[in-house]
């Protein structure tokens, strides 16, 4: 499970064409294309860098009118979707 | 005094073999191939792009089991019963098993010189085009939903096509362009009667469908793409994609898709297409059992409207 303090940053060099808010990027240890909504392509965009849990949720929340809670757990649900295809770089905050 | 030049003996062979073996020109390529192929134009000059060569072929033995692997930078299309392919970028080779070379070429101008657009650069998009006031039109979506029927209207209505099944789309300085496929419709004797079209002689034995021969108003040059379009069953409607959209029509609308990850093209392609798909792309839904002609009214009156 992933923790608030966890850094998180995604793969850079991965070949991306942005429309409008959403955004495809070719994944190719799986061959496939990957198609992001608005919330994704910014949780995609935010990932660029390296960041916090804590610190994702509430830039989301600074440009999305949710719940922290919702959020939350929408977000979570879509990192390990990513962790799992070997999208996402966790490091586990060894202070906690 | 005169001179006579005598070429050697390997020369000469190799002019004689040069003027029997026949040159076609399709998708803009010049093919210099021993095996008859109908419905393509004679090659304009000397320049030879891909040879088509019939020879004995061995199957290799690791192969994926399907009905085509990879294969020596290229791609093997096995057909049992009618014939084993080998497609790379310059040179397919035809290992046919049966005599009957109606189904030979049915397969070498569909899936055969698929792989063969894949190799060369192209998007091969499974949909017919038709040349419009402003450029080229394609017409895609799922079997059956009319693309060959309409292709037929536009054609019999004196419109040009560059293609009835399988439209061959290039980047190409900073363009894209769409290159003549074979010139020919493949339809099915109900279309044949709904278009009012007469034609003589048997349909193909694998699919039914007869081969009209389109020569008359296809186009010899390659001309700018200028729309998408995607054809659905539903009720009269027209929407403009936006965002991804459009990338994603046209990934379930390419022709053989399943070459593109054997041939390792999958990169390259998310390029093109990502490109692609910020052209103005459009969907059309068609009620069943439109009339053809009233079908290619809808396009004509948007045309005349921009």
């Amino acid at each position: 499970m992933i923790q608030d303090g966890d850094m998180l940053s995604r793969p850079s060099r991965l070949p991306t064409a942005q429309f409008g808010d959403e955004e495809v990027f070719f994944h190719k240890a799986s061959g496939e294309y990957v198609f992001l909504d608005p919330v994704a392509a910014r949780i995609w965009q935010f990932l660029k860098t390296e960041k916090s849990l804590a610190q994702l949720l509430s830039a989301l929340q600074s440009e999305f009118e949710v719940d922290l809670e919702t959020c939350r757990a929408d977000v979570i649900e879509f990192l390990e979707i990513l962790a799992a295809k070997n999208l996402l770089k966790i490091q586990a905050n060894v202070s906690t | 005094m005169s001179v006579v030049s005598t070429p050697l003996k390997g020369e000469r062979e190799l002019v004689r073999e040069a003027e029997c073996v026949p040159s076609y020109t399709v998708f803009g390529l010049n093919l210099q191939s021993s095996i008859p192929i109908r419905h393509l134009r004679p090659a304009e000059n000397d320049r030879v792009d891909v040879r088509v060569l019939s020879e004995s072929l061995e199957l290799p033995e690791k192969n994926s089991g399907n009905w085509y692997f990879p294969g020596g930078e290229g791609l093997y299309v096995h057909v049992p019963g009618v014939a084993l392919f080998h497609i790379l970028a310059d040179r397919i080779t035809v290992d046919h098993f049966t005599e009957t070379t109606e189904s030979v070429e049915l397969y070498l101008t569909g899936s055969v010189f698929g792989a063969l657009l894949y190799l060369r650069g192209f998007i091969p998009l499974h949909g017919c085009a038709v040349k419009t006031s402003d450029g080229v039109a394609t017409f895609m979506g799922e079997s059956g939903v009319g693309k060959s029927t309409l292709a037929a209207a536009f054609y019999q209505s004196g419109y040009q096509l560059f293609a009835d099944d399988v439209t061959a789309v290039k980047l190409q300085d900073g363009r894209f362009e769409v290159w003549p496929s074979p010139h020919r419709l493949r339809l099915l004797p109900e279309t044949l009667e709904w278009l009012g079209i007469q034609i003589s002689g048997e349909p193909e034995v694998l699919s039914g469908k007869f081969v009209l021969d389109g020569r008359r108003n296809f186009s010899q040059t390659a001309a700018k793409l200028t729309g998408l379009n995607f054809l659905q069953r539903g009720s009269r409607s027209v929407r403009r994609l936006k965002s991804t959209e459009p990338m994603l029509e046209l990934m379930n609308n390419l022709y053989r898709p399943e070459f593109v990850e054997a041939l390792g093209l999958q990169e390259k392609l998310f390029t093109n297409l990502a490109h692609l798909a910020r052209m103005p792309s459009f969907h059309y839904q068609v009620p069943r059992f439109s009339c053809p002609y009233e079908l290619l009214n809808t396009f004509v009156g948007d045309e005349a409207k921009s």
